[in-house]
């Protein structure tokens, strides 16, 4: 089914407009204010945001412990979080598909390795693997999105390589093999423009474990490093305010609880519309 | 049934093999340990007896086999930095986390089936908007943010409960809220789905005809079928209680195995790490066995076809 021609519930709608308009904002973000991400200024410290009782105007959240102002901090960690979290997707949904392809096209032993891999990866939790990858390789951005990618591909790679399986069956490609079609032409012409719908679904629904474990990780120290930023790492920093500067830790971990909100929406919508079978079931 | 069982077993004894192959290869390559141990200027002599006494002099076949005898005598080595027998640290730990981990099972258990037949019999009423929201939440909200919203409220701002500790039973409570609040809602989720998928059959009008009470035809007819697809469920659930523990530890400062990963992940400390690796693996395979033989027991056509 063609997602244009499709109608969209305004909630949806909202949902995706207000996400495009957040990450363009986030991104274009560190043009607009550009800050020093390691730069102090002590005698402005925990000062209340502007609409609140001794809040400055120029800083509209106020700033946080080491005097730093907060709204373009939070910018920038919404920023690190978003491109984290999607490289990660990027990089899983490549080697998901990869392995899926090989898994579902090749079958025999090649297929019996990628499932030993893939129920190898499901047997450790997805937080556990950052946390031992992280404490191996260290933590930076790229190796977190390394990290992400690495943890992240196994359910790629059982969605694309059920959905071959199914495929293989069907007459159109049976048809098409019978007309001589080699096995590269089947899935460049007809696998894949017919698996990347479950796929896009399956993407968008991934998105918010990933930028969830980004955020678990770098609230536990052990994701990207300050002076970098992330909102994982502004709600553990502003923990230790929570009774006097309560937004510190509120304002971040309702950024992190409304994108992810805005992707499941998302994805649930995408995934009832894409999959009949679901259509009078929920 | 007896090969379908020794299959299930092969399959994880392979899994926990590689899984724990992969870790100690990774380990070994990140370099010799007495680097981030010892300070830069310590002499070359201490840190010749600091590997002795971990262990990491003698030959690479020999710490390999050894952290597989592990799995038997418990014997991983020393924590690089506790300079402590592994095992001890985690026989310390190890009580805390399982009584939280099993206190958030039952809760999630106990609020979740009923919860997904409730709105699966009340489809789209308020109940049903209530809970699916619920269960939304519960997997929206990362676990470390729902523990810090507990601590503020019910800690800073009302004074009730204790914000960290594991001392008396006013100390398990909001540690195991945010524990489970996340399996609740994939066992509510589903529990909901099943039962719609089941309430629609045909045979539970058939019981209704023959005079048998609604609230009986929900609770022994449909959830008696319902729940197969649910225990499968509830079984994966451990991963994701596992996962949990590791934050809602970190936050509630609950001396159990996931803050122990946690330091031990920061300061490098592989032997800890390894070990840790090695329960979760062998806890999270196993639990996955039992689901599929459940799953083959729970469900005839399975069953039968071994």
């Amino acid at each position: 089914m063609n997602i244009a021609k499709t109608d969209i519930p305004p909630l949806i709608l909202f949902l995706i407009i207000s996400f495009i308009t957040l990450i363009a904002f986030v991104m274009v973000a560190p043009l607009l204010f550009s800050i020093d991400l390691g730069a102090t200024h002590l005698l402005n410290r925990l000062l209340p945001p502007s609409f609140m009782e001794k809040g400055r105007p120029e800083f509209f959240l106020g700033t946080d412990h080491l005097g730093r102002d907060f709204a373009v901090r939070l910018l920038y960690a919404t920023r690190n979080s978003v491109v984290i979290a999607f490289s990660g997707m990027a990089i899983a949904t490549t080697i998901g598909t990869l392995m899926g392809v090989l898994g579902g096209l090749y079958r025999g032993w090649v297929d019996t390795v990628v499932m030993f891999l893939v129920d190898a990866r499901l047997s450790i939790p997805f937080i556990i693997i950052g946390i031992v990858c992280a404490s191996i390789f260290g933590s930076d951005k790229i190796t977190m999105i390394a990290i992400i990618g690495f943890a992240g591909w196994a359910s790629f790679a059982r969605l694309v390589r059920s959905q071959i399986i199914q495929l293989k069956e069907a007459n159109f490609i049976e048809c098409s093999r019978s007309l001589g079609a080699s096995n590269m032409r089947i899935l460049f012409e007809h696998i894949f423009p017919n698996i990347s719908s479950p796929l896009i679904v399956h993407a968008t629904m991934r998105l918010s474990s990933f930028i969830l474990l980004e955020s678990s990780m770098s609230f536990l120290g052990l994701g990207i490093q300050p002076p970098d930023i992330s909102l994982g790492i502004m709600v553990s920093a502003g923990r230790d305010y929570l009774i006097s500067s309560w937004w510190l830790t509120l304002v971040p971990s309702f950024v992190i609880v409304c994108i992810v909100l805005q992707v499941s929406l998302i994805g649930d919508w995408l995934r009832d519309k894409l999959d009949p079978k679901l259509q009078n079931n929920s | 049934m007896r090969s379908f069982f020794a299959v299930c077993f092969i399959k994880s004894v392979i899994t926990i093999w590689f899984i724990l192959s992969l870790v100690f290869v990774f380990t070994r390559m990140s370099g010799d340990p007495t680097r981030w141990i010892l300070p830069d200027d310590a002499p070359d002599n201490v840190r010749v007896e600091l590997r002795q006494s971990l262990g990491l002099d003698r030959p690479l076949s020999e710490q390999y086999a050894n952290s597989f005898l592990a799995i038997f005598n418990g014997d991983m080595g020393k924590s690089y930095y506790y300079l402590r027998p592994v095992g001890e640290l985690f026989a310390e730990n190890a009580g805390a986390t399982i009584k939280l981990g099993m206190a958030a099972f039952t809760v999630a258990i106990i609020f979740g089936v009923p919860l997904g037949v409730l709105a699966a019999v009340k489809r789209n009423s308020l109940i049903d908007r209530l809970t699916m929201g619920i269960a939304i939440s519960g997997y929206t909200i990362p676990d470390f943010v729902f523990s810090i919203l507990l601590v503020f409220l019910f800690s800073l701002k009302l004074r009730l409960l204790p914000s960290g500790g594991s001392a008396t039973l006013a100390h398990f409570i909001m540690p195991v809220i945010a524990l489970s609040v996340g399996p609740m809602a994939s066992i509510a989720r589903l529990t909901r789905s099943s039962m719609l998928d089941v309430l629609r059959q045909e045979y539970l009008d058939c019981a209704r005809a023959k005079g048998v009470r609604e609230i009986s035809v929900i609770f022994k007819h449909a959830l008696r079928n319902a729940l197969i697809p649910v225990v499968t469920i509830i079984g994966l659930q451990l991963g994701s209680i596992i996962g949990g523990s590791v934050v809602v530890e970190t936050v509630f400062a609950w001396p159990g195995v996931g803050s122990l990963l946690v330091a031990a992940a920061k300061n490098r400390d592989f032997p800890v790490i390894q070990y840790g690796v090695m329960l979760i693996s062998i806890a999270v395979t196993f639990t996955n066995m039992l689901v599929d033989l459940s799953y083959a027991f729970l469900d005839p056509r399975i069953r039968d076809n071994f």
